[in-house]
């Protein structure tokens, strides 16, 4: 082709370009909101309490702080009208702040706005500015006065004297600056930009960076996030009592520190402390009546419940007199706080009023905002629905429950490192659960088997999360670094040791009745001088559990154990793997067993239940030999027996069947083919759980409840939601 | 046959695509013409990383509108802000992000994966006699320029097959990475050395590679895996010696891949594990960017952009990320680079390619702290010597943040480059 005809082409792609200049015009109006306040008011523009806001009397006006615009987008509600700052520039002009904003505030009172700024534009200095929402009009200036130093968070709270008595209208600010870190209040009444408001100013001082609080209802405690090191706590300071007594501020760890015994031996690293670090995000709240407190925690995704008192309440105890009540897997796995589908931001109380039919009291619930954009709904004080506090509320429509039963997705098979999606119908070489879809349940009328996984119909013991089906694979957290020492007096038998696991608690099993015991795996260090320093890893049975060490013989003639002295004291990578069984292990369930160990020895735990079982056989002919019925092996194989039942691993959650993988040998006949090690199986399960909730999108940020109506804002796309409280329904949103 | 091309920094650019497509085709026209590389300047810089030594950073010039015969690399001396052009040095065009192999001594080399020719090329580095970073492919040409040719370069079209045999595709390569080295025991004869994998991904197919680099030899190929397309960041999280996991952030979808490294009998081996993903609040088609990990714990940072965010993830035992939180942000966020001074807070820096802007985000508490005004279009961003040094794309400049927590210009733009 003639190059020259590529230039009329090319020339009317640069003139195309030239002409498709396009203006991005984003739909949303706050470019970084950071904070949100909302205030009420009635026809005639007077102030409201919040308490007392409506949809048909009064007017809700939210005000969203822009951090990017340094401005105020102030939206109405109903109808989400905007406030247009300056009526010559085309679209809507957010209210000009005069410097970097924090967070906004504004009292329950309706007449004031607080903007907490990190540095005024003015001075270049922290500072505080506000305005009447009676004055709002185009151009308007807030006042301003000057911080001592950047403000984390603020709140406007009656807080108390000290030594008690009426409360005092005042802003409270939390602080983390080289003068002073901790929490200042002043009187609202001295606000005023011609001369320093804080000449009655208060200041509590913290032992850690204050991330975010809330003050009481009543005003006498203020609930503190704090980020220490190396990990989170939940702050409570008295406001009543004066900064110099030491029993204002009372601190709890959300971490239990690790213990120094833990140490690991001479020569290995120390295992990575990810459990530490960042927790919360948002405020703790107390509940209306101030008996408890409600702190959202990002990492487990969860909501924490401590008393008055600081003592952390496990809300997945039973309660007595409560049938039912309780969840015994969450328990045995050590959760203590409220299980949530996303990291919470924030929380909200809101009292559901009386039932206007029987008149009596419905109760308070909190509103938990979770990154995933969705508000729960949580009981606070029970009612017959929802018979227990600090659990979510069930989601029922004309007195049925909203559950739906658990699923699972398609199991995907891991083999060799190679991972196959379809390998149940496309791979019949390698093992699967037996069936290649959804089929009715026969065994359970209405219900269904996913791919041949059977749900028990708890649901609370059924978490949504994936599950990890391997063979052979390492037991969860029995890895790591330890040392070989000899068993004096004996060849044929050594022990391994690593002070910084607790082998009982993570169930490694040694040899008993029909199991052959686990296997430990080592990587010899090769600078020792014996012949297995040479091997790429040595592999021997464990004989004996204790706490930190295993007693190991030979699992193969092979490799016998090495010489005394060899290895002794040289810090080695280990794991413990299963021995002829798959390890069924859940993303939250964990490696579920019943050993625990008691003064260095295992013994079975007090609660022990069959169902908290982590080790899955896989399914074979029942008259031991390697011929199935057919291949691809389903359920329900005659070779193998109906349904498997024999083999069948059952847990809490779930059951099911490890069917072989088959191929046909050369005499034409289905036989089946033994699992590889680390052949895994993983699927999804998903709780049929449906609790009370309303999805709002983005990453709710903050909520301020007004009349019936919980207001929040969504950080990432500007977008304000406002949701009917009573009803758990989204009312309306707009940018 | 022309080819697909995936523009590197996704949003702008419109006057370089005019550009571009005028000198295809003047190129079809057999007039292929270009300025010498002017190394005073930079060309539409997408990268900038700092030296293992902390004292210089290194811009990526693209030639992304294809003005210049070359793309090529500039050091700049950290403290004194000063664009080492002689030091430069000129490569292909389209460049990515360069990495480091350390090597023995205190010397290092460059890998400069080049999008244009589907190559990786090994870059000399060295210092003069004033202590500047040098950039070199060997010895100068005759006109005193200094170029990488092709026995600097490795190409990467045709180094993976499929078990049938069948070419793996590499086009544009664009992530890459150095792992942690591992000692291999000497003998009588041979002393001990370190090996490092490294790690390369393709933006159009999101074909991961992974290579053993030995003490400054040539990279050699182990292996590969097919993630997905968009591939744009790369972090090595070191498990132990012998297995590691990769953490692969794609453009083009809500999930941080994982792929889990294992060195076996002398080889690299690679499994892909499922993906972290990110929970689904918004929808752009534009999701990770730019990563980074903590230097003080088991933390990673990602630029986000459904919606414009920093996401915090921790890293467990296990290397695979839990999302920790989102941080909101606005605009386009790009590129992250974390400083964590002595005695101070650590503080993420991420840059808005749209809002020409960075932020300084307190990732603990958290909370953005700053967003500081560069020039048009910042993309890369890489600290050295207490300084942020940002690559201005459209601008064609290198934005110079002042850091240090007592210097007074903090969190201003105190020069722009050159």
């Amino acid at each position: 082709m003639n190059r020259t005809t590529l230039i009329p082409p090319a020339l009317a792609v640069l003139v195309a370009l030239g002409c498709s200049s396009t203006t991005n015009t984003p739909a949303r109006i706050a470019l970084r909101p950071v904070s949100m306040a909302v205030t009420c008011e009635d026809a005639a523009g007077a102030p409201l309490d919040l308490a007392s806001c409506t949809d048909t009397t009064s007017t809700a006006r939210a005000w969203v702080v822009d951090a990017d615009v340094q401005g105020l987008s102030i939206s109405t509600a109903p109808g989400g009208a905007h406030f247009d700052a300056d009526p010559f520039v085309p679209g809507f002009t957010s209210l000009p702040v005069g410097g970097d904003p924090v967070v906004v505030r504004a009292p329950l009172s309706s007449d004031l706005v607080l903007v907490a700024l990190r540095s005024d534009t003015t001075t270049g200095k922290p500072a505080i500015a506000w305005l009447r929402p009676k004055d709002l009009a185009p151009g308007l200036e807030l006042s301003r006065a000057s911080l001592p130093c950047a403000p984390i968070d603020m709140q406007i709270a009656d807080i108390p004297p000290t030594g008690g008595g009426t409360g005092v209208r005042s802003i409270l600010l939390a602080y983390n600056c080289g003068a002073f870190t901790g929490i200042a209040a002043f009187p609202l009444t001295a606000l005023s930009d011609a001369a320093d408001p804080r000449p009655g100013e208060r200041r509590w001082p913290l032992s850690a960076a204050p991330r975010a609080f809330s003050v009481r209802p009543g005003g006498g405690v203020a609930w503190i996030s704090l980020a220490g090191t190396p990990g989170d706590s939940v702050g409570r300071l008295d406001l009543s009592k004066d900064p110099s007594d030491a029993s204002a501020v009372q601190i709890a760890a959300i971490d239990l520190p690790v213990p120094a015994s833990s140490l690991p031996v001479p020569g290995c690293v120390a295992a990575s402390q990810a459990g530490l670090g960042t927790r919360m995000l948002g405020a703790p709240t107390a509940t209306l009546d101030g008996a408890f407190v409600y702190v959202p925690l990002a990492r487990p995704a969860a909501m924490a419940v401590f008393d008055d008192g600081m003592n952390r309440i496990d809300v997945n105890a039973a309660v007595p007199d409560v049938d039912g009540s309780g969840n015994p897997l969450l328990q045995r796995l050590g959760v203590r706080d409220l299980d949530l589908d996303g990291p919470a931001r924030a929380i909200a109380m809101f009292d559901l009023g009386k039932d206007a039919t029987t008149g009596a009291a419905l109760g308070v619930r909190a509103f938990v905002a979770e990154q995933n954009g969705t508000l729960a709904r949580v009981v606070v004080t029970p009612n017959t629905d929802n018979p227990v506090a600090h659990q979510h509320e069930h989601s029922i429509t004309d007195g049925v429950s909203n559950d739906v039963d658990s699923v699972a997705q398609m199991p995907v098979l891991r083999v060799d490192g190679v991972i196959l999606t379809q390998a149940i119908v496309q791979n019949p070489e390698y093992p699967s659960f037996g069936m290649a879809d959804i089929e009715s349940d026969p065994a359970n009328s209405g219900k269904s088997l996913y791919y041949g996984i059977r749900f028990g119909g708890d649901l609370k013991s059924e978490l949504s999360e994936i599950w990890d089906v391997t063979y052979e694979g390492v037991i969860p957290g029995a890895s790591g670094c330890g040392t070989l020492a000899a068993d004096p007096g004996a060849t044929q038998s050594a022990f391994f040791t690593d002070p910084t696991v607790d082998f009982c608690a993570l169930g490694v099993l040694e040899g008993q009745d029909a199991h052959p015991g686990d296997v430990l795996v080592i990587t010899p260090d090769p600078k020792a001088t014996c012949a297995q320093a040479a091997d790429e890893v040595l592999e021997y049975r464990v004989v004996g559990v204790q706490a930190n060490r295993l007693a190991i013989e030979p699992a193969y003639v092979s490799v016998p154990l090495p010489p005394a002295g060899c290895f002794d004291g040289s810090p080695m990578a280990y794991e413990v793997r299963a021995s002829g069984a798959w390890t069924v292990v859940g993303a939250r369930s964990g490696f579920l067993h019943n050993r625990m160990s008691a003064s260095g020895q295992c013994v079975a735990r007090a609660d022990s239940n069959p169902l908290f079982t982590g080790r899955a056989f896989t399914a074979l002919p029942e008259d031991g030999g390697a011929v199935l019925q057919s291949c691809p092996a389903r359920l329900g194989d005659s070779k193998i027996g109906a349904n498997f039942a024999a083999s069948r691993f059952t847990n809490a959650a779930l059951s099911f069947n490890l069917v072989p993988g088959c191929k046909t040998d050369s005499r034409f006949q289905p036989i089946w083919i033994p699992p590889t090690r680390d052949t895994r199986l993983s699927f999804q399960a998903t709780s049929g759980a449906v609790p009370m909730s309303v999805s709002v999108g983005g990453l709710p940020e903050e909520m301020v409840v007004a009349g019936t109506s919980v207001f929040t804002l969504d950080s990432g796309t500007g977008v304000v939601y406002r949701v009917n409280a009573v009803d758990d329904t989204l009312t309306e949103s707009w940018y | 046959m022309e080819r697909t091309r995936t523009a590197g920094i996704g949003a702008g650019g419109g006057v370089a695509l005019a550009a571009r497509a005028a000198l295809v085709a003047l190129a079809a026209c057999g007039q292929v013409r270009g300025e010498v590389p002017d190394t005073k300047v930079f060309s539409y810089p997408t990268s900038v990383v700092a030296d293992p030594a902390g004292d210089a950073v290194y811009v990526v010039s693209t030639n992304f509108d294809s003005r210049w015969q070359f793309g090529w690399v500039t050091p700049i001396d950290g403290a004194g802000d000063t664009v080492l052009d002689k030091a430069a040095v000129e490569t292909g065009s389209f460049a990515g992000q360069p990495a480091f192999e350390a090597l023995a001594g205190k010397a290092s080399r460059m890998i400069l994966p080049i999008r244009d020719d589907d190559k990786l090329t090994l870059i000399d580095m060295a210092r003069d006699t004033n202590g500047q970073p040098v950039l070199s492919c060997g010895a100068a040409l005759a006109d005193g320029r200094k170029r990488c040719g092709d026995d600097r370069s490795i190409p990467l079209g045709s180094i993976a097959h499929d078990p049938d045999a069948n070419v793996i595709a590499v086009n544009d390569p664009f992530a890459i990475t150095v792992g942690q080295p591992v000692v291999i025991p000497g003998d009588k004869d041979t002393p001990e050395t370190l090996e490092r994998p490294l790690y390369v991904g393709s933006l159009l197919e999101g074909t991961l590679l992974v290579f053993a680099l030995r003490d400054g030899g040539q990279p050699v190929y182990q292996g590969y895996q097919a993630l997905e397309q968009g591939l744009h960041t790369l972090i090595e999280w070191p498990i132990s010696d012998d297995e590691r996991v990769v953490l692969a952030g794609t453009r083009s979808r809500n999930v941080i891949h994982v792929v889990r490294i294992v060195r076996k009998d002398g080889a690299w081996t690679s499994m892909t594990e499922e993906p972290v993903t990110i929970p689904q609040t918004s929808a752009t088609g534009d999701y990770v960017r730019g990563m980074a990990l903590s230097p003080r714990g088991p933390v990673l940072y990602a630029a986000y952009r459904s919606p414009p965010s920093l996401v915090v993830f921790d890293i467990p035992a296990d290397g695979r990320p839990i999302l920790r939180n989102f941080v909101a942000l606005n605009g386009l966020p790009s590129e992250v680079a974390v400083y964590a001074p002595e005695g101070g807070q650590e503080i993420v820096y991420v840059t808005d390619y749209e809002g020409d802007s960075v932020y300084a985000v307190d990732p603990v508490i958290p909370q953005v702290l700053d967003r500081i005004s560069v020039g048009q279009g910042p993309y890369g961003i890489a600290i050295a010597a207490d300084r942020a040094f940002v690559a201005d794309f459209e601008e064609q400049k290198v934005s110079v943040v002042a850091l240090g927590l007592a210097d007074p210009d903090r969190h201003k733009e105190i020069k722009r480059l050159p």
